[in-house]
Parts: C-alpha cells; sequence; structure tokens
C-alpha cells in the first residue's frame, strides 16, 4: 500500500527532528508537538510576526520557513528586540542544520542551505517578490513535495518558533525510504 | 599568567560570520577566555580588511554567508596572506560539507553551536603550534 504523505512527513520529523538544542549557550529550543502547520500562514500577517526563509539546494531542493511572533514583546525596546529577532534567524539557522546533516546522514542525500532572509510585514513588496519567486503555492500543492513541520518554544521566553521543510525531489517513490527503515 | 594563558593573549583572531548574534557571541566568549580578538567580519569584504591590518594568526569563519561564502573566503584568504589558519564553523556537518571545508585548506571543523570546550580546545591546540613564544 501506497504511504501517505503525512506518514512519511511524521517519519521524516522524527529521524530528524532534534528535541533539545541548546544555541551557543544564550537560549534553548525546545520540540513540542504541535499539529502540522501550513506553510502559507507562517507569512507575517501581523506587526509581531518575523518570518526567514531559507532555500534548500541539493537533493533536498525546496524551501524552509521559519517564524516567531514576538506579540507585544520588546516592541518598545528596538535594541532587544533586534537582538532578539538576531537569535531567533541565528537559531534558525542552527537547527535547520542539524535537521539537514540528520537528514543526510540518515538518507545519503547532499544538501546546503542558503543564507536567511528575513521578511517582516511591514516589507511587503519583497513578501510578494518571495512568492512569486518561490512559487510557493505549487511547492506546497504539488504531488512531488514532502511537508515537514515542527514547532519549537524557546525557554528564554513564551515566544514560539514553528518550521516547515517543503521537500520536493529527492522523496520520489523510487528513492523514498520505507517507513520502517 | 600561565602558560596557555600567556599565548591565547599573544594569538590573533578574527571571527567571521554575517549573523550579528553568533559572531558577537563567539568574540565575547573568546575575549572572556583570554583570547586575543582582533576583529570582527559580517562578510569577505571585511575580512580582507581586517587581515590585510591586523594580520590574524586564525580566523574563524561561518561557511554559508550571503555574498561570498567561508569556503571561497577561506582559499581566499589562505592564498593571500600566508600562514593564516582557518577554522570553519557551520550548522551543517554532513560529510560533503566537512570534506569540503577541509579541502579548501582548513585545518578545522567546528558544527554549531559551538561549545565553549570545544572551541577552546580546537584553539588552544593550534595556538600551541604557533610558536608565539619563539617569536615574541
Amino acid at each position: 500500500m501506497k504511504e501517505s504523505n503525512q506518514n512519511r512527513s511524521l517519519f521524516y520529523k522524527s529521524k530528524s527532528f532534534p528535541h533539545n538544542l541548546s544555541i551557543d549557550a544564550q537560549t534553548r529550543l525546545g520540540f513540542i508537538e504541535l499539529n502540522d502547520v501550513n506553510p502559507l500562514s507562517l507569512w507575517p500577517q501581523r506587526p509581531s510576526q518575523y518570518t526567514c526563509l531559507f532555500s534548500l539546494l541539493g537533493d533536498l531542493n525546496g524551501l524552509a520557513i521559519t517564524q516567531v511572533d514576538i506579540d507585544g514583546h520588546f516592541m518598545a525596546d528596538i535594541m532587544r528586540r533586534d537582538f532578539f529577532i538576531d537569535t531567533f534567524i541565528e537559531s534558525s539557522n542552527v537547527l535547520l542544520g542539524h535537521i539537514l546533516t540528520n537528514l543526510d546522514n540518515r538518507f545519503s542525500t547532499v544538501s546546503m542551505l542558503s543564507s536567511p532572509v528575513l521578511l517582516t510585514f511591514e516589507n511587503e513588496s519583497t513578501q510578494r517578490s518571495y512568492k512569486r519567486k518561490k512559487n510557493i503555492s505549487s511547492l506546497i500543492n504539488g504531488d512531488d513535495s514532502r511537508i515537514v513541520s515542527g514547532c519549537y518554544k524557546f525557554k528564554l521566553s513564551d515566544v514560539k518558533m514553528s518550521l516547515d521543510l517543503n521537500f520536493s525531489l529527492i522523496f520520489q517513490d523510487k528513492k523514498l525510504p520505507k517507513l520502517d527503515a | 599568567m600561565t602558560d596557555i594563558e600567556s599565548l591565547r593573549s599573544k594569538a590573533k583572531i578574527l571571527v567571521v560570520d554575517d549573523s550579528d548574534f553568533a559572531r558577537k557571541t563567539i568574540a565575547t566568549q573568546l575575549e572572556n577566555s583570554g583570547y586575543n580578538v582582533v576583529g570582527e567580519a559580517a562578510n569577505s569584504r571585511q575580512a580582507f580588511e581586517v587581515t590585510s591590518t591586523q594580520k590574524p594568526h586564525i580566523a574563524l569563519i561561518d561557511i554559508v554567508m550571503p555574498d561570498v561564502n567561508g569556503i571561497e573566503l577561506a582559499k581566499s584568504l589562505i592564498d593571500n596572506y600566508d600562514g593564516v589558519i582557518i577554522v570553519m564553523m557551520s550548522s551543517l556537518a554532513q560529510e560533503h560539507v566537512v570534506i569540503e571545508a577541509i579541502s579548501s585548506g582548513a585545518s578545522d571543523f567546528l558544527q554549531k553551536p559551538i561549545s565553549k570546550e570545544s572551541l577552546e580546545s580546537t584553539l588552544d591546540r593550534i595556538i600551541k603550534s604557533l610558536n608565539l613564544e619563539e617569536k615574541s
């Protein structure tokens, strides 16, 4: 029987997502179980939301999106806010690096990660440009795409972080590992 | 001052990372442990500027950067500044990434997040090999 995309996503998540990650002794990312997140919902919808885009290069061709909602925190303190957002971007980078390293080691794939691009609610033109460039809708709805999502929590504060990976090429059926592998 | 403290204060270190958070965290951590951080750079242009003026012994370089990536930067620094020792850093640590980093001429590779212990043991080993006592 053909395995469902949802089962595949859960499998990849269980094999690749770190459950606890200390970021340069500054903060800690802890994995929390939540329902899968629609990648489109990770686009900034309000000023307190910040979205980070990474392109995946190589076998894991696709897009990784992370988002944090500072939800009123630090809004009046620009320096603290900027430091927090910078921590978020680097944490996303570290988290994705570990996920890709785990996936590559597990499935013998070869992948790389681009530098992050930060999207805010205010930079609407950049958002539009990236939506067009990355063709988000077709990635999400495409037959060959595999969406894996998870959520992380900064222990430092109550701000949540969620993440989506969109695998578009490598996990085509002929290369797909069995779920019980 | 112990031997290693003395060596740490003599070896000049450059930190290259486009992330302000990562760069400042590493630089601060090094300074707190007695290392001599002579400069920070957010990109390849700044890295060359600091290298030409400060002549660092060691450059800690992040691989994924927006303009010129860390691998290319490492090759350029090694080609242009004789004796500079490169330590590559990245959150990615697949075999192909590590091999590419070492092939570029880097002496070591550290996966982010970098623990204080692994950072210091790597740098101390390099610093001891520099013969700084004899040169001073």
